[in-house]
């Protein structure tokens, strides 16, 4: 290109403006947590995959105190594959009790909404077979 | 000449581009193709976009009189996600892989995209032969590839930026996202996926940001384009992500050399190189 050629002003003004348009909405979104604007992206992906959901494990609680590690699948006649709230591991927690008979406790974690960390809700000394313990 | 004005009369190899427009039509085709069939919805608007799609895609990947298609393709795929998805209702069609991807069509109609591999091409040799010519250069004003490159590494950027919490860098959100894809809530983690999560979640953030700003420093590329196209390549094969990869392997093309490209496939072919 010849030295001292300048851009045609139209390309610099579609230029600018495609450049400003790709970061509008992360500008919005992510800065200003406000809504973007529909026609542009934030870049925020998967933020919301994962981020209501819990992970359990479970156990039994022996008569000598150990705790023996529990297959809630095979264990609950009916199990649901995902427990996506403190009140649904409780839930969950309840049954186990009155179908095994037994004194079945859970390490439990449940994602916070808006892509936060884990919360811990229940701990394996936390009783949930008790009517009214837990929530 | 300021740095605005060297990108924007920047010129090359046209091949780049010409790739990226057989792709893209690719995988929009790969993304809409069977959900625009015919059988799936006969309503006027449908219809229209039934015959649209199929009409413009291909005339696009032949590339005749493509000074035309590729602004009827961006069109095209604009109507799908604004028109029919971000204020049609449909939601699937308005997610950030075809924004992406809506994005660009319009960025590749700024470029030359119909001056190689295409019938265009084809017609421009034929009419130099008949008059006893040498073919015109496949050469041309590539500014347009500069917003592509900005679409890929605004989009490195933003998502890095958007990771940036201790939720992401400790491991903790790609445990979650470990448990909703696979696992279900019974999860009991193993001695050292704690670590395991946070070394991956942290390297992802790492490795974005580099990716953000390093994809333009041509030094970079022989190590950072095989490590972009691997993050992609494990997305891919580990959560859904339709084609959001093969979108971004195709961008990819924006930071390769055009005109190194276009020597590597003369020589691919079995040409004599170029006199530079």
């Amino acid at each position: 290109m010849p030295p001292g050629e300048r851009a045609p002003f139209l390309r610099v003004v579609v230029f600018v403006l495609a450049a400003v348009h790709l970061q509008v909405g992360s500008v919005y979104q992510q800065l200003l947590h406000r809504r973007a604007p529909p026609t542009t992206m934030s870049w925020e992906m998967y933020g919301s995959v994962g981020s209501k959901v819990c992970a359990t494990a479970w156990f039994v609680r022996t008569a000598d105190g150990a705790l023996a590690p529990l297959d809630r699948q095979a264990a609950e006649p009916a199990p649901r594959r995902f427990l996506r709230t403190q009140r649904e591991v409780q839930d969950a927690a309840r049954r186990l009790c009155r179908t095994l008979g037994a004194d079945v406790r859970v390490e439990a974690r449940c994602a916070t909404r808006g892509g936060g960390p884990w919360r811990s809700v229940f701990q394996p000394d936390d009783q949930l077979c008790i009517p009214g313990a837990g929530l | 000449m300021s740095v605005l004005d060297r990108i924007l009369l920047r010129e090359g190899s046209t091949r780049a581009v010409a790739l990226m427009r057989i792709l893209l039509v690719f995988v929009v085709w790969s993304r809409w193709a069977n959900e625009v069939l015919l059988l799936r919805d006969l309503s006027a608007p449908r219809l229209a976009l039934t015959v649209a799609f199929f009409t413009i895609t291909a005339w696009m990947a032949v590339g005749l009189y493509t000074e035309v298609a590729k602004w009827a393709f961006a069109g095209l795929v604009c109507t799908i996600v604004f028109g029919f998805g971000v204020y049609g209702g449909l939601e699937d069609w308005a997610h950030h892989h075809t924004t992406m991807l809506a994005n660009a069509a319009v960025f590749l109609a700024f470029t030359p995209c119909g001056r190689s591999l295409s019938l265009d091409r084809w017609r421009a040799v034929r009419a130099a032969e008949a008059a006893g010519q040498p073919p015109p250069p496949e050469r041309g004003p590539l500014w347009g590839v500069t917003l592509l490159g900005l679409l890929v590494s605004s989009l490195y950027f933003w998502s890095a930026f958007d990771k940036t919490t201790w939720a992401f860098l400790s491991g903790q959100r790609l445990e979650q996202i470990f448990v909703e894809l696979y696992t279900g809530s019974d999860w009991s983690p193993p001695t050292g996926a704690g670590l395991g999560f946070g070394v991956a979640g942290t390297l992802v953030v790492l490795l974005e940001y580099t990716l953000a700003f390093g994809l333009w420093v041509p030094r970079l590329r022989r190590v950072l384009i095989p490590a972009g196209l691997l993050l992609h390549g494990v997305f891919y094969a580990l959560i859904p992500v339709y084609t959001f990869t093969v979108s971004m392997w195709t961008l990819y093309l924006a930071f390769v050399d055009p005109d190194a490209l276009h020597d590597a496939l003369d020589r691919l072919l079995g040409h004599p190189p170029r006199v530079q």
